[in-house]
This record gives C-alpha cells, structure tokens and sequence, in this order.
C-alpha cells in the first residue's frame, strides 16, 4: 500500500476574501469557514482566531490539534467525518506549519496551554505553527459530552476544509510511505524485523457511545489488530484524549520507522490495541498484541507507547513481558509524571525504557498581550500540582507557574518530545 | 543595574578567624559584612549581591547543642532579611559540614531563603542533607576554596533569580536524587529504536529510566485468637477530623492523621471529613463508616469476637504518595501500633 502525502508547506495565515493558498500563505474566509463549522446543532457560536509564530499570544484550554489534510481519492476521516471508508493509499495533501486548534472552555482536565512565543517554544512544536483556532460556544442546554464531541467533529471538517484549499497545488515536497501487504513484506536476513505496538487508547476514561476514535469506531470492546500504518498517518485514528490527533497523522515511532525501513531494520507493521479496565481484559489483550507481533508480523524486535494514567503502566509492562516470552526483543517509550518517584509498576527483567520527559516539572511562563480560548485558568500560580476544585481562576494572560506537561505538545506519550530526564 | 541580591554567608569559628579547635566551644554570633573566605566570595558575587554579614558557630558548640545553635543562627540571619545563604565551604571536616547543612535547611524551611552548602562529598553532612538543599561539591582539598566559592556563587544567584539549573556536573551540585527534564539530542522512537537495534544485536545500552527498587515484605504470621487481640483500623482513604487541623494534604501525602476514638461508638459525618484527590469523596463523607468501618468493629467488640479496637484510627491519602513518603509514613504507623500492643490492621483503601 503507498500513501503519496504531498506536503505544501505554509508560512502565514491572514483572512482575505477567499480561502486560498498563494506564495505559501493561507487566506482564509472567516464567514465561509464560519458557516461550515457551524452545521453542528450542539455549537451555538464560534470564533475563528490566528495565532502566527513569535506573537505574545497564548492558546487555553487546548482540547484537540490537527493538521489539515485533505485525500484526494478518497474520504476524509472516514467514519468520524465522512461515511465509511479507508485511508492509508493514493494522494493526500498535508499543510505543513499549520495547524487547527480546537479550544473549549469546558475542557476542565488538564490545562494544554500554547504559547506563541517565550521560553514555551522551546518545548512544543505548536508554538513554531502558524495556528487556526477555533473558539466554540456550547448550545443552550447541549450535552457536555456530546458538545465535546462536536467540537472534535468541527476540529476535522475545519483542517479538511482548510487543506482543500491545496487541492490544486503542486506540493513542495512528496513523502512516499509504502510497505507491502503482510504475507509479502520480506526484506534481507540481516535486517531486523521492527514492529510497533500502539496502544491507541485507555479506558480508565472510557470512550462516550458516539466517540468516534479508530474509523469512526468507539473502540468499546476492541481487540488487538494488524493495521497498515499508512491508516494512523491518514485519518483513521482520532485521538479520544490523552494524545493530541496530530501525533497520529505525524506519528513519531511509524515515522522513524518508515525513515530507518531498508537501512537499519525493516519495518514488519504495527499492531493496534486498547487498555481495557479488568485484569483479565488487560492480560488478553498483551497476549493477542504480542502473539500477532511475534506471529503475523514476525518481528524480531517491538517499541511499545503508553496511553493513559498510571494505571496504564500495568499494561504496557504485560506487552513487554509477553513479547519477550515469545521471544521479541522491546523497548518501551513511557513518560515520567513525577520527579521523586518512579514508575508504578516495573517488572525486574524490564532492561529498555526511553522517556519523552518529565510532566511535572515547574516552568514559568511570561505574561502575554492576547489570550485565545478563555480569560481565566484553573491553576493555584503557588502550587501547580494544587487540584483542589476550590482554587479561584486567575487571568490566563499574566505570568504562569505550571508544569511542563501543560504546554501542549511538549510530551506526547505517542513518543514526540525534545525531552530526556536526569537525576538532578 | 539590577537590585543586589542580600547575602548571608556562614562559617565555622576557623574561617570566621576566632580560633582553631581551642576555639571549637564558641557559641553562635555574626559580624557585619565578610570575613576571610567571604572577601573572595563576595568578589565573586561583584555586583550581583552583597555579603550584609557572617554568621559563624564552633565546631564543637554546634554538634552538641544543634537546635540550640540553629535557632540562634536563625534569629541572626533573620534581622538582615537575606534571599541567599552560603554555607561553607567545609571541605572534609564532619561537624562543619553537619551545621552547613542543617542550617541551610532550616533557613530554607522556616526562613524561605534560598541556601547553598559547600563540601566534599564523603562529608558526614553530604550525606545528610543533599537530598534537602543543593551542595557544591568542593573536594577534600582547602586548595579548591575559590573555584568552590564560584560555584556556589553561580549557583546561588540563579536559585534566587529562579533560573534554570543545568545537571549536577555542569553546575558542581551533588544530585539530590530528584529528576528533571534536559533537552535531548535525538528525539525519543529514534532513541527507542537504537536501544532496540542494540538490545537485538546483544550490544551494550542502557534504560533511560531506573527500575524502581522495591522492598519485598514477608506477611505477619494470621492471628491465632482473635478474641485476645487488640486490632487497628488503618486507612490510605482520607480520613481527617472535620476542618483537617493535621493538615493533611489531599494528594501526594507526607504525614498521616492519628484521630482518637476511644469512647466513641459511631463516627458522626459532622465532626469528620474526607480529604483525597485520588476518588470522589461524596459517598466517605455522607457516611465515614464506609472508608473505616468502626461500627462493624464495635459490634465485634461487643460480642467478643475481637479484643478490643484499638484507641486510634490513623489514616493518610493514596493518591500519587511518593514511595518514599509512603514507606516512611507506614512505618510509623506500624511503630506506633507495635509499640501500643496492637496485634492486628485491619487497612482498608480505595
């Protein structure tokens, strides 16, 4: 299967009378971009709001990113947007250096702060992108879940929206992503043979009945499966929580990948799978992952992520020990939340873990001109870790003590970071 | 120019220039400005920050009369106000190093200044307290007094100043056992796939991330006659009298509450209350006997099924509890228990 993503790369985003992309910059139609997020019944109003590179602008209360993408030959986010389909072959568009953000005032969990400038950019690629928010006003009465989920939705019709602009566009730049069908994936004897294993959600946080997260599934009941990895990197995958969506589209570990296939190793494939709730699911479900690495992909060696809480830990050491009994060598990318304890369960012969950073580190962060998403944050300025729901929001625009793990995008759990940890 | 930063500076009688061992007994006192190692650190410090005084204690003074000492160095250093305290450095001696660093963490405690110690890392205080405060490493050898003192110089000011702090061999301070974020050369699947390549090729690597040591506990021996027995209800759920005058804190505990219900028959909602980040406390505070079920347990008393319950609950909070504190906070409790002839816990979490 080959996957063709022509990448037109973007360096300014301004309104202007049409949308439409001329020398590297998108001209956006606010009323028209307006009027096609606006066909969902749950949002009462909605602002659009760019925010460029080096401003003194900070984005609150993140709920999703996105880059726009638009298929040419096929549906787009089949199943979350579009009807049934696939995704994973023929021509996609990507606009680079661009991003949707999806905002929402109700998103209570976690704080996910852009900043445009200062010492945050550092740490998160989204303060480098030229950013398309969007600002979303629930219905009068409207579910807070299901307003959640039509925000997302807006999320996937604003970034195909916006990367339809790029349909007549050559690409700056074409990545070709191919791997043959399973049974023919042979490479040298000396390569070898690299799987992933990619547990796409946990529900500790369950999916609500209409999510719509691997091909407008919910995910409820998943088992374990072989899934070509050009269908994370085209939009079957949207992110319940836990991981912003542009990490599936830009997926760091299928991205290495494919980038080492041929010259290091040679890439056997990926395997999908859920963190389940009971012990017994959890166990099944390492069982099935590994058995399908080790016998269906035949690879000799899998990286596994974490996604989830702590509770997580749990299941991500079960894949290592089921593959390492079957005789697959792994390594586990799994990020660190607190600096004076470890992580909660690690079995003795677990020898290979990589960190994408440490959340709960304190960084302060200056005051800023223009705020998008919201006045006030949720946050004790004294004591980030200070949940207490008594804590008065302070105005998001001054200066801000809180945790590395808030600014969005700086560690992603899918393996995305600048990041390591050391013992200080 | 930027405000000077105040500095306190602290030595032992030797270096504060009052005597040798003959002049280890001297009680605590301080003098305006710096004394001998203290001109060099104040040039170091230039125009930064100003040494306002020198506090000093003999050796000896300050090993047999610690709390003494400490509380009247405390009151000293608190009339000049001071953002910065430099202990030191110690170098090898034992007793200087104990006080560099007890008294860099009381100031840092009860004073809110930022303190940094210098000695050699076998110092007796090293060990002690480099887990507390930041200590330079400063070698053995008094040869090493001014690169010491830049060191903790540089260290200082940016503690105050809130900077950034580079890794323990890049600014001289010995880890404190607490992690921290760097930004990496190579990106983490690029990393992960090298250490897997090496892992399958049986090459040498090495895990970003320690395994956790835990402590494997052989379980008591089950009690042989309940009816004799003096049993504890333990929890990890909360539980704090009404208005947590402990101050226990609802995530990421320290300390465990000791709540005396010798005498009491039924814990009232009203006069107690559920503290923890970790679960939706409504159910625990409409009814306390659901987290410790000291009605049940009263029944049991009753009917002699058990001895008797004993005089106290102690509870804590289980949500994202530092190991360490964790392990420290039980084996307390089991002191405490063992030590009043409780034979068993009942310990209920959630």
């Amino acid at each position: 299967m080959r996957l063709e993503m022509g990448l037109v790369h973007i360096n300014n985003v301004c309104f202007g009378p049409q949308t439409v992309i001329e020398d590297h910059a998108l001209y956006i139609d606010r009323q028209e971009l307006i009027s096609v997020l606006t066909q969902e019944p749950l949002l009462d109003g909605i602002e659009i709001e760019l925010a460029h590179p080096g401003e003194s602008c900070r984005i609150i209360h993140v709920l999703d990113v996105l880059e726009p993408r638009y298929r040419l030959n096929g549906p787009n986010f089949p199943g979350a947007l579009d009807g049934v389909g696939l995704v994973g072959a023929g021509q996609t568009r990507a606009l680079k250096n661009l991003c949707v953000v999806e905002t929402s005032e109700d998103q209570a969990r976690g704080r996910n702060i852009i900043d445009m400038s200062g010492p945050a950019t550092d740490y998160s690629p989204f303060g480098a992108t030229c950013n398309v928010v969007l600002v979303f006003h629930p219905a009068k009465g409207a579910d807070k879940d299901e307003y959640r989920l039509a925000v997302k939705k807006a999320g996937l019709r604003a970034a195909v929206y916006l990367a339809a602009a790029a349909k007549e566009i050559v690409p700056d730049e074409i990545e070709i992503y191919e791997l043959p069908p399973v049974a023919f994936n042979h490479g040298p004897k000396d390569l070898p043979r690299i799987g992933y294993i990619f547990p796409i959600h946990s529900q500790q946080h369950p999916t609500h009945q209409k999510e719509t997260v691997f091909y407008g599934s919910n995910i409820q009941g998943f088992l374990p499966t072989i899934v070509h990895p050009n269908e994370i990197l085209d939009g079957a995958l949207i992110f319940s929580y836990s991981a912003f969506t542009y990490f599936a589209q830009n997926h760091p570990v299928i991205q290495e990948l494919y980038r080492r296939h041929q010259r290091d190793l040679w890439f056997a494939g990926v395997v999908v799978t859920v963190a389940p709730v009971t012990i017994t699911e959890k166990q099944r479900n390492a069982c099935l992952a590994g058995r399908l690495a080790a016998e269906v992909l035949g690879a000799d060696g899998v990286i596994a992520t974490k996604i989830g809480g702590g509770a997580v830990d749990t299941d991500l050491m079960m894949i290592y020990e089921r593959c390492e009994e079957m005789g697959v060598k792994t390594a586990l990318i799994i990020m660190e939340r607190y600096p004076d304890t470890g992580i909660t369960f690690v079995p003795e012969n677990v020898d290979a873990l990589v960190t994408p950073g440490l959340t709960r580190d304190a960084i302060t962060l200056p005051p800023v001109e223009r705020i998008i998403g919201g006045n006030t944050l949720l946050l004790d300025n004294t004591n980030p870790d200070n949940t207490n729901p008594g804590i008065p929001p302070i105005p998001a625009n001054r200066e801000l003590r809180l945790w590395v793990g808030d600014i969005a995008g700086a560690i992603s759990q899918v393996g995305s970071s600048r990041l390591i940890t050391y013992i200080g | 120019m930027a405000k000077k930063i105040r500095v306190v500076h602290y030595l032992n009688q030797f270096f504060a220039q009052i005597g040798g061992e003959d002049k280890a007994e001297i009680g605590p006192g301080f003098r305006d400005g710096p004394i001998g190692p203290g001109r060099a650190l104040q040039e170091t410090l230039a125009e930064h920050g100003e040494i306002l005084a020198t506090l000093f204690c003999g050796d000896n003074y300050f090993a047999e009369h610690s709390d003494k000492a400490t509380e009247e160095l405390l009151h000293h250093m608190a009339r000049f106000n001071p953002e910065l305290l430099i202990a030191g450095p110690a170098f090898e001696s034992g007793r200087y190093g104990v006080a560099c660093g007890a008294i860099c963490a009381a100031a840092q405690e009860r004073l809110g200044i930022h303190p940094v110690a210098g000695m050699d890392a076998e110092n007796a205080g090293a060990a002690l307290y480099r887990k507390h405060v930041y200590i330079i490493n400063s070698g053995d050898s008094v040869v090493r007094m001014l690169p010491t003192l830049q060191r903790m110089a540089a260290l200082g000011l940016k503690l105050v100043q809130g900077a950034r702090l580079g890794r323990p061999e890049e600014e001289g301070y010995m880890p404190r056992g607490i992690k921290r974020n760097a930004f990496a050369a190579k990106p983490p699947a690029e990393r992960a796939v090298d250490m897997l390549l090496a892992k399958i090729r049986g090459e040498p690597f090495q895990s970003e991330i320690a395994a956790p040591q835990f402590h494997h506990i052989k379980p008591a021996q089950a009690l042989r006659d309940l009816s004799s027995a003096v049993i504890a209800l333990v929890t990890d759920g909360g539980l704090v009298t009404e208005g947590n005058p402990e101050r226990m804190e609802p995530g990421r505990p320290t300390r465990f509450t000791t709540i005396p219900v010798e005498g009491i028959n039924r814990l009232d909602p009203k006069q107690f209350d559920v503290v923890h980040s970790g679960y939706d406390t409504a159910l625990a505070n409409q009814d306390p006997h659901r987290l410790v079920p000291l009605d049940v347990m009263r029944e049991l008393e009753q009917q002699r099924i058990i001895g008797k319950l004993h005089e106290s609950i102690h509870a804590t909070g289980g949500a994202h509890a530092a190991v360490e504190n964790a392990t420290r906070i039980g084996q307390s409790i089991a002191e405490r228990l063992k030590s009043a002839g409780v034979n068993g816990v009942i310990l209920t979490s959630t």
